[in-house]
């Protein structure tokens, strides 16, 4: 079976600071993968380079057998590629149901729909899914009022709207209450079961590890280790690296 | 940061939408009123071309609003899409012996002219509109300072620093009704616009460009496609002053003023939204008549310090504050004294 | 339901008030009363006049000339002459504000409110051409003396008539004049506006015509703030006359940059300005042997049987309003009289009859002849022309109306020679150097305070002005010197800096860009128009010891002045270099660019850093207009294009960056100097365009910007 997400040898330098530095990654349709690794590991770049927000400055990246290595971010997203954001990015002024429904998948957006207003079977997924989140009393808010939590949720249903087939989560229980990140767990998992494939940046490890299939360390933009929780827990080299430097 | 959601508020909705219903009424009766005011007694050319000036300005509040207020690409340059239509116009028109002899026939020219804005407003659009914050407005106000010159220095075309003469034709009820209506049917088109996924999704780049991108949005196309309808629209009216004015130059037909009036407009109406660009434009006109008959050389004076009071205390203008979302009177003291939340403006970096 | 109501009364209140702007009755004028009843009727007169705005003075001359001529035709005259019966003439007048739409609105509502018989014209070609197509429109007849551009008359009209001598014959009886006193060549600079391209295109047809050799021919864009790139150009040509076609502000200018570089060739002639005696109180005897143009002046031998001679027809006026006439006023009165005069050999108000009574006009009046030819322009008027002699202002030309000998060469003339293209180069590269140190004093408090505070400040330019004008107020009062005026209008403007700060940036600091541009964008215009009340829109120019040019190398010559400027600018951008890298302070402001949140937490007050790096910047920025105030026009709309330069080469060169301000100020002032210099005709005007046109290529094919500041340009980053 060939990877859903490609990328090879992905490197990205910020002037003299290389933050990624040759970095493979793959992901299958369908898993669920954990990207793990100490603060200023590269993780976010990581992201940004493979949802194409940053340019790479060498590498490639396949993404369904297509290379999107010079794609712009809203071709990516139309091809089923959709992410959240380390420091959450929503539309504050608009509410949050505007928000959901602005997240379709646009690669069926036409002129016409372009300039229509929101179909009733946009309203119902956004509804649902504002249901699935917890968030279905908040759909007349404007995003900018609601808490930091709640915005990691929206942000989460708002790359779900757009019937993705890989999401990149980027830290998505970091300012969350405790007792969310359990429900979030419950709909990450529930969605995988749908098919859809899950790339995880976590500081949470044991929220990677209790979800995740498999396990990517990345420390000072190079992989330093790969396999499952188990066997990346033990790798000394993970364990010197990552926790060494997180216990400090 | 709690995880614990506040509570909604059930009459927030209600409220928007009496406010709606209010705008909506208030609307229609001010077209009604503006239809038949030729015909009141009293009301004389003059007046008509005062007013036709007023809805001028209007329509140019508008059009920058759609990029400057819905989109939040503040620019600086405006006025050069007004220019380049009149110009088209006129050098379409012109007979004259310092300048091109087309003669072309008015609507022709001014269509033209409006295209020819829109689709160079397109093509400037393109080049910058990558630009962010600053950076964007003073790329248009170069821009702007740069198409004034090139008009001056182009005289075959252009007539120079001299400019172009059209053939005069006045009759004043007739721009009149013809700017009424198209200012109508433009503020209708604002607003149904607004309501499309196209007008949210303008919204959304001027929330959060990077996230409406990665979302699928293309940021690129729907900013240049409303900034080159913004070019047209207001080239459009452009065409209709240059003809009505009669005669073209490059400092008149390229003014800051034209730009600065349609974000003092707008701020003081409400950026961003449907109304707020005609509500300001019409109180600014009937403030500065005020201010005009009373403090003569003072007027600019108090028009900068109006600006000044609606950028720290209304953000929202005017329309915020009758919105039942609009800033309180202590939410703008503590504005001033830098002490609370400023929870209604989206962060940027700096 | 009450609010529909509130907001339809608030709409109808605005609409109705906005009517009654445009709607006042019009002042009563005060012979109506006085008169009207002696008479058969009353004919109704109308004009639109510069009350307020830009020509507000012409205006009123304007205005009093044709109230010269209303006092003197119903209370002298008896009332014009109809068949027999004589009707008292009435003249409604409004304020047009300097604006051509209004005075087109106006002329609009003269004719069908007002129901006015004929029409006088407003001062001022550009007002004139709006108001008269109106007049051609409803075919009622205008008659004006102060809209003289040639382009009104080319478009056919035929109820347009001028009763002053048009654009482009203003120099001919000087050129004359001179071609015979033994001028061989010529250049012309002119504002590239209507009225100064009609002059000067009608300055080389009288040139070549005497036998004159046009050397060179330079336009340039109106607004402009320096005319030295075009007179280094003229000067290296080496020619007998220069010609400049512009308004009384760029008369300044001329002036100035010749003297500034050394270019005093035998004849200097300047179309608006040298008649007016307040540009020999700002030039002083810089002006002494400049030739000017005069439509008018009331020692002219002219006369005729209505006002008597033009010295009677000056002393009626001055008995009126308690001044001399100027030439404005004269041209008003001379087109009532025309008009006057029409309609009584018509016998009608009728506007056929009274147009081919006008065509067929032939009078001798204090004026100067008066027939019109087939545009409506009267060409039997010969122009006059001045000479500043000794701090006066003398008639020489016509030969007839003169009161002293043209002098020529003028005093103070010296010829150079012709340059040679090495020469040119070398000139060309100090003059660039030059400018480019007068820029780097510009830009540095500009780059500075984005660099450290991230405030745009859109009142840049204005603070330049100020600094300017604080300068000049001295150098005008006590007579100090720009150069001594530097340690206190560096206080001073600290002071004001801080002030601003504390009061204003400070609320707006922590705002998106948006908020911060428009306070300062405010902030901008207030102080332009404060000033322009406080000093008028006038040019000034305060003097230093340090003026004049070194001679280098053969015609390669260094302007003393900005020499020094530049001295200056180096010696703030080292310290200013020294003041950030070494002291205490400097390393606070550093690290509050950086990253405030870290600075706060390290203990530094970032409200005080910020207030302390205003203050520091402004007053840089005061003292940059303290030194420019003896090479560049002092006047409160001076800011703008500084503020934009000053963006144009932070943007390139990196926020708060010392270094990147004075390579980008060079570039920007080399770029400048050399297109000036080396495209013809309209280098000027290119020049003017240079700075937009690097920063927007810069911004769209490098947003990251050229070098390295105190914060990183990303101009695509959000």
């Amino acid at each position: 079976m060939t990877a859903l997400l490609d990328a090879r040898g992905v490197v990205k330098r910020f002037g003299g600071l290389t933050a990624v530095d040759g970095v493979d990654i793959s992901v299958s349709a369908g898993e669920m993968v954990g990207l793990i690794g100490p603060n200023g590991s590269g993780k976010t770049t990581l992201f940004d380079c493979l949802s194409r927000v940053s340019s790479l400055d060498s590498g490639s990246i396949r993404f369904d057998g297509v290379d999107i290595t010079r794609h712009r971010p809203h071709q990516v997203a139309r091809l089923g590629l959709a992410r959240t954001f380390q420091l959450i990015r929503v539309y504050r002024e608009l509410t949050v149901s505007e928000n959901m429904e602005l997240s379709i998948q646009w690669a069926r957006v036409g002129t016409a729909r372009l300039f229509g207003r929101t179909d009733p079977a946009t309203r119902r997924r956004a509804d649902y899914l504002l249901e699935f989140l917890l968030l279905a009393r908040l759909r007349d808010e404007r995003a900018g009022a609601l808490s930091g939590g709640q915005r990691r949720l929206l942000e989460i249903g708002m790359a779900l709207m757009s019937e993705p087939r890989l999401v990149l989560l980027d830290e998505a229980t970091s300012g969350v209450n405790p007792a969310l990140v359990v429900e979030i767990a419950d709909r990450l998992r529930e969605v995988n079961a749908d098919g859809v494939a899950i790339l995880l940046v976590e500081h949470n490890v044991s929220f990677v590890a209790e979800l995740c299939h498999r396990v990517v360390v990345l420390d000072r933009g190079a992989k330093l280790a790969e396999g499952t929780p188990g066997q990346v827990m033990e790798d000394p080299a993970v364990i010197e690296a990552y926790f060494g430097a997180e216990g400090e | 940061m709690s995880g614990t959601p506040s509570q909604p508020r059930p009459t927030a909705r209600r409220d928007r939408s009496r406010l709606r219903r209010l705008l909506v009424r208030a609307s229609v009766g001010l077209l009604i009123l503006l239809a038949v005011l030729p015909a009141l007694p009293g009301v004389g050319d003059a007046a008509l071309f005062t007013l036709t000036l007023m809805l001028t300005s209007v329509a140019v509040a508008v059009n920058w609003n759609l990029t400057g207020g819905f989109t939040g690409y503040v620019d600086f340059g405006h006025a050069v899409w007004f220019g380049i239509g009149a110009y088209t116009t006129a050098i379409l028109m012109s007979l004259q012996t310092n300048g091109p002899q087309i003669g072309w026939a008015a609507p022709p020219a001014i269509i033209l002219g409006a295209v020819v804005a829109g689709v160079l407003a397109a093509a400037i659009g393109r080049a910058t509109m990558r630009l962010k914050g600053p950076y964007f407005s003073i790329a248009l106000l170069g821009t702007f300072v740069a198409v004034r010159e090139i008009v001056r220095v182009s005289g075959g075309l252009t007539g120079g620093g001299v400019g172009l003469t059209l053939p005069p034709y006045l009759n004043r009820p007739l721009f009149y009704y013809l700017q009424l209506a198209l200012v109508a049917g433009l503020v209708a088109f604002t607003w149904w616009l607004r309501s499309t996924r196209f007008g949210t999704a303008l919204v959304a780049i001027r929330e959060d460009e990077v996230g409406a991108e990665t979302r699928g949005i293309n940021t690129t196309r729907l900013k240049v496609t409303v900034f080159s309808f913004a070019g047209f629209s207001t080239g459009l009216f452009g065409g209709l002053w240059a003809y009505q004015n009669t005669f073209v130059d490059p400092d008149i037909a390229f003014v800051e003023v034209r730009t600065i009036d349609a974000v003092m407009g707008t701020m003081l109406g409400g950026l961003g939204t449907v109304a707020g660009p005609v509500v300001g434009t019409v109180a600014l006109f009937w403030l500065r008549e005020l201010l005009w008959a009373h403090l003569l050389d003072y007027h600019l004076i108090a028009q900068g310090v109006l600006l000044i009071v609606i950028v720290l205390f209304l953000p929202r203008g005017v329309v915020g504050i009758i919105d039942p979302r609009g800033t309180s009177l202590t939410a703008l003291w503590r504005r001033w004294t830098g002490r609370g939340a400023r929870s209604d403006e989206p962060e940027r970096e700096p | 339901m009450r609010h529909v109501f509130a907001l339809l009364t608030a709409s109808a209140l605005i609409l109705g008030l906005a009517a009654c702007g445009a709607d006042q009755q019009p002042p009563a004028t005060p012979d109506e009363a006085a008169t009207g009843a002696a008479f058969a009727g009353t004919i109704r007169i109308g004009a639109a006049l510069s009350e307020t705005g830009k020509y507000a003075v012409e205006g009123r001359d304007s205005r009093q000339g044709y109230d010269t001529w209303l006092r003197w035709v119903n209370e002298e005259y008896g009332g014009i002459e109809i068949g027999g019966r004589r009707y008292a003439a009435e003249i409604v007048y409004y304020d047009d504000e300097s604006d051509a739409d209004t005075a087109a609105n106006l002329v609009q509502k003269l004719i069908h409110e007002d129901n006015v018989d004929f029409l006088l014209g407003p001062y001022s070609s550009s007002l004139t051409t709006g108001a008269s197509a109106i007049a051609e429109a409803n075919n009622v007849i205008m008659v004006e003396g102060n809209g003289t551009s040639d382009t009104m008359f080319e478009r056919g009209f035929r109820n347009l008539f001028l009763v002053a001598t048009i654009a482009s014959d203003y120099t001919k009886s000087t050129i004359e004049a001179l071609a015979a006193r033994g001028a061989r060549t010529a250049v012309i600079a002119y504002e590239d506006t209507s009225f100064p391209t009609a002059v000067a295109n009608g300055a080389r047809r009288h040139l070549e015509a005497n036998g004159i050799e046009v050397l060179a021919m330079e336009t340039y864009p109106k607004d402009i703030q320096d005319a030295s790139a075009i007179m280094t150009k003229f000067r290296d040509l080496d020619p007998d006359i220069f010609v400049g076609g512009g308004h009384y502000n760029d008369a300044v200018l001329f002036v100035n940059a010749a003297k500034e570089l050394g270019f005093a060739p035998d004849g200097m002639l300047i179309t608006v300005g040298p008649s007016n005696p307040k540009l020999i109180d700002e030039l002083g005897e810089d002006l002494d042997g400049v030739l000017g143009p005069t439509q008018w002046e009331s020692v002219m031998a002219y006369e005729g049987p209505y006002f008597g001679s033009a010295s009677d027809y000056a002393a009626y006026y001055e008995r009126l309003w308690g001044e001399p006439p100027v030439y404005q006023a004269a041209s008003a009165t001379a087109s009532a009289l025309a008009l006057h005069l029409a309609v009584e050999t018509a016998g009608t108000t009728d506007t056929d009859a009274v147009r081919e009574a006008l065509y067929g006009l032939e009078a001798d009046t204090f004026y100067g002849p008066i027939s019109f030819d087939e545009r409506g322009v009267n060409t039997s008027k010969p122009m006059g022309a001045v000479q500043v002699q000794d701090g006066l202002i003398r008639v020489v030309a016509p030969g007839e109306a003169a009161v002293a000998d043209l002098l020529y060469p003028r005093a103070g003339a010296s010829g150079g020679g012709k340059a040679s293209a090495a020469e040119r180069v070398a000139q060309m590269l100090i003059n660039g150097i030059a400018l480019g140190g007068m820029y780097t004093l510009l830009v540095l408090g500009f780059s500075i305070i984005w660099g450290v505070m991230g405030v745009i400040n859109f009142a840049h330019g204005e603070f330049v002005m100020i600094g300017a004008y604080a300068a000049w107020l001295a150098n005008d009062v006590w007579g100090v010197d720009p150069f001594l005026t530097v340690p206190l209008v560096f206080l001073v403007m600290m002071l004001v800096g801080f002030g601003t700060q504390r009061l204003l940036v400070n609320h707006v600091i922590d705002r998106p860009h948006l908020v911060s541009l428009l306070v300062m964008f405010a902030v901008a215009i207030i102080l332009q128009n404060v000033m322009k009340v406080v000093f008028s829109a006038d040019f000034r120019r305060a003097d230093t010891a340090l003026d004049g040019v070194w001679q280098v190398a053969g015609e390669v010559t260094v302007p003393v002045t900005r020499f020094w400027i530049l001295v200056v600018a180096l010696a703030v951008a080292g310290g200013l270099s020294l003041f950030l890298a070494r002291s205490r302070l400097g390393k606070s402001i550093r690290a509050a660019a950086q990253n405030r949140e870290a600075a706060r937490i390290l203990g530094i007050d970032v409200a005080k850093v910020y207030a302390v790096t205003f203050a520091i910047c402004i007053g840089i920025t005061g003292v940059a207009g303290a030194l420019i105030s003896p090479v560049l026009a002092v006047q409160p709309f001076q800011g703008p294009p500084l503020t934009l330069k000053a963006f144009a080469i932070t943007a390139m060169a990196g926020l708060g960056s010392v270094r990147g301000a004075l390579g980008g100020a060079m570039v920007l002032g080399l770029v400048e100097a050399g297109l000036a210099v080396y495209i013809p005709q309209i280098g000027t005007n290119l020049a003017v365009v240079a700075s937009f046109v690097l920063l927007v290529v810069a911004l769209v094919v490098r947003p990251q910007g050229l070098f390295k500041g105190l914060r990183p340009v990303d101009a695509t980053a959000t």
